[in-house]
C-alpha cells in the first residue's frame, strides 16, 4: 500500500501568460483512490497532461511506477488507463470500432471485458460515434480507460456529462478498482464526489497544492451553509452552545450560519423550537477553500 | 483494418482515395481521347509554332503538341498532375498531427503506449502509400489507355514521370507535416506549404525565360520533378535522390518538432 505509484517533486509548468502549476508535490500510493480537487483553472488538467507526457514540465520531476515521466513515457502509458477532461473521439467510427482500434494499439485486450463494461454503463457500441449523445461518448471514454485493466487509472473530471445513474455505476467501478488493487487518480471540482470515492485528496488552488488530506480528516471538517426557519419565536442564545456553528445572520424567525463537523447537536437544539424549514447545503469549492485554507495560503 | 494507426489512417481515407483514383483515371482517359484531335489540328499547330519561345517554355518544350511526349509533358505533367498530387499531399500532411490536435483526439491517441515518432511515422507511411496507390492508378489508366487509343507513349517513361510526381508529392507532404508538427495548426501548415508550392512552381516555370531567375531554378522541387522532361529524356537519378532527400529531411524535422513540443489540448 505504501509503494508510491505517482510521485512528483516541485513539478512546475509555466505558460507565461496564464497560470500553470508551481512546485506541485504529490505522492499517490499503490491501491489508493486519490482525488485531485480544485476549482476550474486551478491546474488539475495541466498536472495530468504533464504526467501523461502530453506537455513537458519546465521545473521539478515526476515518476510513475518509479519511471521518469519524460524518458519512459511509453512504458508508463502501457500500464495506465486515461480519460481526458475535454474528450474527443473519432467521430467516423462506431463505439465498438473505436474500442477495437484502441485495443489493437495496446496489442489486443479482452474484448469480452470491454463488452461487459459497455453493458454495465448501458452504452451502445454499434452506432457511429457522431450520432451519440455527449453522455454516451463519455461512457466510451470511460470504457477505453478501464478495458485493459490498467494498474493505474488517471481520470480528468470523469463524471462530467454523466447522468446520475451512470455516475453511480462509475463510483462502483472505483470501488471495484480499489478492491482489485488498481490505483486511481482522478480530478474533480466536486467535493462530495471526492469525499465519497477517495482515500486521500490533494487540493490545488491557483496552480499550487494547498493541502493533502485523508478523506476522514476532510469530512471531520466538512463545512455546510445552513438556513433554519422557525414558525414561531426561538431563542438564538440556545445555538451559542452548538459546537462548530458560526451564525452569520439572525432575525426573529430565521437563523443563517455555517456548520463544521457533526450536525447532531445542531439538530437537537433546533428541534426544541417550531422549525418550518431546514436547509443545508455544500458551499462551492472556492468558498470551502477560503474557509479551510484562507486566501492565498500555500502551505500544506 | 483497425489494429494499427497505419491501417486506420488508410481506412479513414478509403472513400476520398476512391474518388481521387476515379478522377485521375477519367482525366487520363480524357487526355488520351483528345490528344489525336489536337495532334491532327494542323492549323492549330501552325498557330502554336508561331508562339514566342518564351510562352512555349512556360508550358513545355518546343516540341509540345507535336508529339505524344510533348503533349503529355504539357498536360497533365506540367500543371495538373503535380497540382493534384500536391493538393492531396498537403491536405494530408497538414492534417496528420495538427488536425488531430485541433480536433482534440490526440490526447486519447497518445494515452496509448505509442511513442510520438510512431504516430508521425505510421500516419506518414499510410499517406505515402495512399499517394502511391493514386500513382499506380494514374499509370494504369495512362499506360493502359495508350494501347486503347493507339498512342505511342513509352510506358516505362510514363512510370518514371509518375514516380517523380509521387516524390514531389512526398516532398511537399513532409514539408506540410513538419509545419503541422511544429505549430500544431492546420491552417498555418496549409498556408505556408501552399505558398511555398506556388512560389517554387513559378520560379521553375519562369526561370528558363528570365535570366535573373535562372540560377534559382535549382531551388525549386519542380525542377527536380520534371526539369529534365522525363517523358522524353528519362528520370535522372540525381533528381530522384534530391526529391527523396528533401522528403526525408522535412520528415526528420517533423519528428524532431513533434517529439519536443507541448501538444495543444
Amino acid at each position: 500500500m505504501d509503494r508510491p505509484i505517482i510521485r512528483t517533486e516541485r513539478l512546475s509548468k509555466n505558460y507565461g501568460r496564464h497560470l500553470g502549476i508551481a512546485d506541485v508535490d504529490i505522492e499517490v500510493r499503490a491501491g489508493e483512490v486519490f482525488g485531485y480537487l480544485g476549482p476550474n483553472g486551478a491546474g488539475k488538467t495541466t498536472t495530468i497532461r504533464v504526467l501523461m507526457g502530453f506537455i513537458h514540465a519546465d521545473g521539478g520531476r515526476a515518476e510513475i511506477f518509479g519511471r521518469d515521466i519524460r524518458r519512459e513515457s511509453v512504458e508508463i502509458r502501457r500500464r495506465v488507463g486515461f480519460l481526458p477532461g475535454d474528450m474527443q473521439l473519432y467521430e467516423n467510427l462506431s463505439g465498438g470500432e473505436y474500442l477495437r482500434f484502441f485495443a489493437g494499439l495496446r496489442g489486443g485486450s479482452d474484448r469480452s471485458y470491454a463488452a461487459e463494461l459497455a453493458d454495465r454503463l448501458g452504452c451502445p457500441l454499434e452506432p457511429p460515434i457522431h450520432t451519440l449523445s455527449q453522455g454516451n461518448k463519455r461512457k466510451i471514454g470511460l470504457i477505453q480507460a478501464f478495458m485493459h485493466r490498467p494498474e493505474l487509472v488517471i481520470l480528468d473530471e470523469p463524471t462530467s456529462g454523466l447522468d446520475p445513474l451512470v455516475r453511480h455505476e462509475f463510483y462502483q467501478w472505483i470501488v471495484e478498482a480499489r478492491a482489485h488493487g488498481q490505483t486511481v487518480f482522478f480530478s474533480s471540482h466536486n467535493l462530495p464526489e471526492v469525499e465519497r470515492s477517495c482515500d486521500r485528496v490533494a487540493i490545488i488552488r491557483q496552480g499550487r497544492i494547498v493541502a493533502v488530506e485523508r478523506i476522514e480528516d476532510l469530512k471531520a471538517r466538512s463545512l455546510r451553509n445552513l438556513e433554519i426557519r422557525f414558525s414561531g419565536d426561538f431563542d438564538a442564545r440556545a445555538f451559542e452552545a452548538v459546537k462548530g456553528l458560526e451564525v452569520v445572520a439572525l432575525d426573529r424567525r430565521s437563523l443563517k450560519g455555517r456548520m463544521r463537523g457533526e450536525m447532531d447537536a445542531l439538530l437537537k437544539t433546533a428541534a426544541r423550537f417550531p422549525v418550518s424549514d431546514f436547509r443545508s447545503q455544500e458551499p462551492d469549492l472556492e468558498e470551502t477553500f477560503l474557509a479551510y485554507y484562507g486566501k492565498n495560503e500555500h502551505a500544506e | 483494418m483497425l489494429n494499427s494507426l497505419f491501417w486506420k489512417t488508410l481506412r479513414d481515407q478509403r472513400w476520398a482515395l476512391f474518388g481521387w483514383a476515379v478522377g485521375l483515371a477519367l482525366m487520363s482517359l480524357y487526355l488520351l481521347y483528345v490528344y489525336p484531335f489536337i495532334n491532327r489540328a494542323a492549323e492549330m499547330m501552325k498557330v502554336l509554332e508561331k508562339l514566342p519561345p518564351v510562352i512555349k517554355n512556360l508550358v513545355g518544350k518546343n516540341e509540345f503538341m507535336a508529339t505524344p511526349e510533348g503533349f503529355f509533358n504539357l498536360q497533365p505533367f506540367s500543371v495538373l498532375a503535380p497540382l493534384l498530387f500536391i493538393v492531396f499531399a498537403l491536405a494530408r500532411g497538414s492534417d496528420a498531427t495538427a488536425g488531430e490536435e485541433e480536433r482534440g483526439t490526440m490526447d486519447l491517441l497518445l494515452a496509448n503506449p505509442l511513442p510520438r515518432w510512431r504516430v508521425v511515422a505510421e500516419k506518414s507511411l499510410a499517406h505515402g502509400a495512399a499517394l502511391l496507390m493514386l500513382s499506380l492508378v494514374f499509370w494504369l489508366a495512362l499506360a493502359g489507355g495508350t494501347g486503347l487509343f493507339g498512342i505511342a507513349l513509352d510506358r516505362l517513361r510514363l512510370a518514371e514521370v509518375i514516380f517523380s510526381c509521387w516524390l514531389l508529392g512526398l516532398a511537399f507532404y513532409s514539408f506540410s507535416l513538419a509545419c503541422g508538427c511544429w505549430k500544431g495548426k492546420k491552417k498555418f501548415s496549409i498556408g505556408v506549404s501552399g505558398g511555398l508550392a506556388v512560389v517554387t512552381y513559378l520560379v521553375n516555370a519562369y526561370a528558363p525565360m528570365v535570366e535573373s531567375l535562372r540560377p534559382y531554378r535549382i531551388l525549386s522541387p519542380f525542377y527536380f520533378y520534371n526539369g529534365n522532361n522525363v517523358l522524353s529524356n528519362g528520370l535522372l537519378p540525381s533528381h530522384v535522390l534530391l526529391l527523396a532527400g528533401l522528403a526525408a529531411f522535412f520528415f526528420s524535422l517533423a519528428l524532431f518538432a513533434f517529439n519536443r513540443r507541448d501538444l495543444s489540448s
